[in-house]
């Protein structure tokens, strides 16, 4: 495939993702002509991409797509629940004739052709289906659309004008046709008598125009005349001036005076804003209902710029090169007292962090890019389930590491399913229960301290701890007498091979269970706990670092070998006689009183030499334990760029990769959960 | 041009010589100290800083069976770039020291000897007379990288069975 194909396929993922927001804003108001329009022109895009990449196939096929819409733009056709879901569809459809090999034609044209039965269908009118209920806000919203624009439009032809054959006074004629309109007439660029070229322009002139025909109507007057004069268009106001009050005094004409445009533009805006108001506030109390519509809009008027991923990847590794340069300098500088050195190196640590928080903050994506993606999921198992369920995301504008939104994908998805299959119940058994017959998923996003945390709650039966406890019994995963808590019994739905729904459907029971959910959230370095209340519902939260790629850690040193612990992870640190270690029994340290396992490192990496007589014991957080990991010396705190080991090393996954010091050398970052679960397995074996 | 010239570099191991093509090294790196990864065999020495990445490290005499490298003034690390399951990988390969650069033409390239050799033909891609009358073998080092166990093939049953010893230890 070549570069341009690829660069297409990128767009056109977009732009699907796009429709999908717009169908899914379009679907709670069918009556907004301006989602019909950016609908339409979606589509637009990928019959013009489609034929000019050679994807005849996605043309032809948007093509009809864009004729519908094209129709309910003109109010030919009206939006119906038919017509959103053929649409959603083709968004399918056309999803898979982008990612087909060719291996899938077949399948492909049949899709095709049963969609194809169906818009004819919706073409005709002869569908069955009813017309969704108009909202109230749609006048409003029409009365914009079709409203009158005030414009103030400066023509300045040039002295040649008159030679291409053109009377620049029928300009003014044209322009008058189109609406209201005063014009000013400015002489005095007219030479004296002697200089005076019988057919060269010297006057130009201003007018305030109203018209119910757009900006686009203005600049097809000067079409022609492009070349041969300066026009300036600028629009006044989205409403007719002329009625205006206090308006008139401002628009007489006097020659050679111009228009005062500040003031007639610092006028109209506030009494148009005035208006705008008072209808927000009639609008807002018809329909509070809105929001999702207004966000889509504000979003779409969001400027940026693509960049391709792989660059935000080489900025990072430079910066992350930087980082680790300006370590080397730092202590370069400090054992050189030399006090100018040491001013460079500072101001450049200054710029280098800032430089580096900025380039972190570019790989942030918000959580919004997944939520449209769950929203369209929610609709359609919720509808394959028959329950009625409300979709909600909060904070979705919290940002988080690219890579972390790829890995949260998926294990996402699989709460949702859950949720929707399991947790919600059908809507008798909620009426039964006294609840609202329409269940409600909350997806929560939000920061919290250095992590983000995010929760998706449901309102549904929750979870039965009694059910649980029975299942791992069943399974073998608990002893029949084992004394649990309830946070260990609802741990136990992480286990491998372990399902509480007694039948298998197609929506969530696909054999993977919430254990994949839990490694696939470890793979990113982040937690996942659950919380449940019978009949209340059930919340389960994910906890993630807030980046992958820098950590603060704790730099700490065994023989000749620098190891990094995660700062997160530290809770406290005491020194420690090597003799005391000696003596302990089934690794049980006794300190302050309180009784601690831990894990002596150098044996347990088998590394050899002489062992220092005081060493340093770093309490970690294992769950809700702390255990102790024995080290030799402590060297202080480190900003650590993570790096991977690779995957000659991807055995060792109790590092979780390495950093590079200020002085060229390697240390190695612990993952300290994998390094107490890999040597507790290895002890008990 | 008649016949396809390929380049290698070659290299001692002990009082043996080896080649790898060219187009698969990258780099050739003095000595440096080299942090170890604990838990991890014994013939991956660490890993090192290059220019900014983490680059494993492979004492590829362990790997061929023979006694561990000992660090001298020649001792020099081979930057490779070697394909492990469809991906791209950076590996660097302690050397006891570099020799050449030298074309070959194809037809020139023997076939890897069968019975009763030393190492297991397919790790080798072929054997070189050079013109000093020495030989050097070839190394297919995509299949060296992507194989687990020892490649000196002696006693083959035997080293495969301790590879996988070492695995379960």
């Amino acid at each position: 495939m070549d570069n341009f194909q690829s660069k297409f396929l990128e767009e056109a993922s977009d732009l699907i993702n796009q429709l999908e927001q717009a169908l899914l804003t379009l679907e709670q108001d069918t009556n907004n002509p301006e989602l019909v329009d950016s609908i339409f022109r979606i589509m637009h895009s990928l019959k013009g991409g489609g034929g000019m990449f050679g994807f005849e196939n996605i043309s032809n096929y948007t093509h009809k797509m864009e004729n519908m819409y094209d129709l309910v733009r003109q109010k030919k056709l009206k939006v119906t629940r038919e017509m959103l879901d053929v649409t959603f569809e083709s968004a399918d459809h056309i999803t898979s004739m982008l990612n087909d090999d060719g291996s899938k034609a077949a399948e492909i044209a049949a899709n095709e052709a049963i969609l194809n039965k169906r818009i004819d269908a919706l073409l005709n009118g002869d569908s069955e289906t009813e017309a969704i209920a108009a909202t109230t806000n749609v006048q409003t919203a029409d009365a914009n659309a079709e409203g009158v624009q005030s414009f103030y439009i400066k023509v300045k032809p040039y002295e040649r004008i008159q030679q291409n054959g053109t009377n620049p006074f029928f300009l003014i004629d044209e322009l008058s046709g189109l609406g209201k309109n005063k014009t000013n007439i400015f002489y005095s660029a007219i030479p004296d008598f002697e200089n005076f070229v019988f057919d060269e322009t010297y006057v130009y002139w201003e007018m305030i125009l109203a018209t119910d025909k757009g900006e686009d109507a203005i600049k097809d007057v000067f079409i022609f005349v492009e070349d041969d004069c300066e026009v300036t268009i600028q629009k006044i106001a989205d409403a007719d001036i002329f009625p205006m009050e206090g308006i008139e005094p401002l628009l007489v004409c006097r020659h050679d005076f111009p228009f005062d445009l500040e003031k007639i533009k610092s006028l109209a805006n506030a009494i148009t804003a005035l208006e705008k108001a008072k209808q927000e506030k009639a609008a807002k109390e018809a329909d509070a209902g809105d929001e999702h519509i207004k966000k889509f809009t504000k979003e779409s008027s969001i400027s940026g710029i693509r960049v391709a991923s792989e660059k935000i990847d080489q900025l990072m590794n430079l910066v992350s090169e930087l980082i680790t340069t300006q370590a080397g300098l730092n202590l370069y500088a400090d054992n050189h007292k030399d006090n100018e050195l040491t001013r460079i190196t500072e101001s450049l640590e200054n710029i280098s962090r800032q430089l580096r928080d900025t380039a972190f903050s570019i790989t942030l994506i918000p959580i919004d890019y997944l939520v449209v993606r769950f929203r369209r999921l929610v609709r359609d198992l919720s509808r394959e389930v028959g329950k009625e369920i409300i979709f909600d995301a909060r904070g979705a504008e919290t940002e988080l590491d690219k890579t972390l939104i790829e890995g949260l994908s998926e294990p996402l998805m699989h709460i949702l399913r859950n949720s929707i299959d399991h947790g919600i119940e059908t809507a008798e058994e909620r009426t039964a229960k006294g609840k609202p017959p329409e269940g409600k998923i909350i997806l929560q996003a939000y920061y919290s301290g250095s992590q983000v945390v995010i929760a998706v709650t449901d309102d549904g039966k929750g979870m039965d701890l009694d059910k649980i406890r029975s299942k791992a019994i069943d399974r073998g995963l608990i002893n029949p007498d084992e004394q649990l808590s309830e946070k260990e019994i609802l741990d136990l739905i992480f286990l491998p091979g372990f399902s509480t729904s007694d039948k298998v459907t197609n929506i969530s029971g696909r054999g993977v269970g919430m254990d994949v959910v839990k490694r696939k959230i470890s793979d990113i370095r982040g937690t996942v706990s659950v919380s449940t209340e019978k009949d209340e519902g059930t919340t389960i939260t994910i906890k993630l670092p807030l980046t992958l790629s820098i950590i603060d850690g704790m730099l700490v040193r065994i023989s000749d070998t620098d190891y990094i612990i995660p700062l997160s992870v530290i809770d406290t640190i005491f020194a420690v006689e090597h003799s005391k270690i000696e003596k302990s029994f089934n690794n049980i340290i006794n300190i302050e009183g309180v009784q601690y396992p831990f894990y002596y490192l150098r044996d347990e990496f088998q590394i050899e030499g002489e062992k220092p007589e005081r060493e340093e014991i770093i309490m970690v957080k294992y769950d809700d334990k702390k255990i102790g990991i024995v080290v030799d010396h402590i060297t202080g705190e480190y900003q650590a760029v993570l790096k991977p080991l690779g995957k000659l090393y991807r055995q060792q996954d109790v590092f979780s990769g390495a950093s590079i010091l200020g002085d060229g050398t390697v240390a190695l970052v612990l993952d300290t959960h994998k390094v107490i679960n890999q040597f507790t397995k290895y002890n008990d074996n | 041009m008649d016949q396809e010239i390929d380049s290698f570099i070659s290299f001692k191991l002990g009082e043996e010589y080896f080649a790898i093509s060219v187009s698969q090294v990258l780099n050739i790196l003095q000595l440096v100290q080299i942090t170890k990864v604990p838990t991890a065999p014994d013939y991956m020495k660490g890993v090192i800083n290059l220019r900014g990445t983490v680059l494993p490290i492979i004492d590829i005499r362990m790997k061929f069976g023979m006694d561990p490298i000992q660090y001298q003034r020649d001792t020099v690390i081979l930057v490779l770039n070697v394909i492990i399951e469809n991906e791209k990988v950076d590996a660097g390969i302690l050397v006891d020291s570099v020799k050449e650069v030298f074309e070959i033409k194809k037809d020139e390239i023997m076939p890897p000897p069968g019975i009763g050799s030393k190492y297991k033909s397919k790790f080798i891609e072929g054997i070189y007379k050079m013109s000093d009358e020495k030989f050097v073998m070839l190394l297919d080092i995509d299949k060296i990288f992507s194989s687990d166990e020892v490649v000196m093939l002696k006693e083959s049953v035997d080293s495969e069975e301790s590879a996988t010893a070492k695995e379960i230890e």
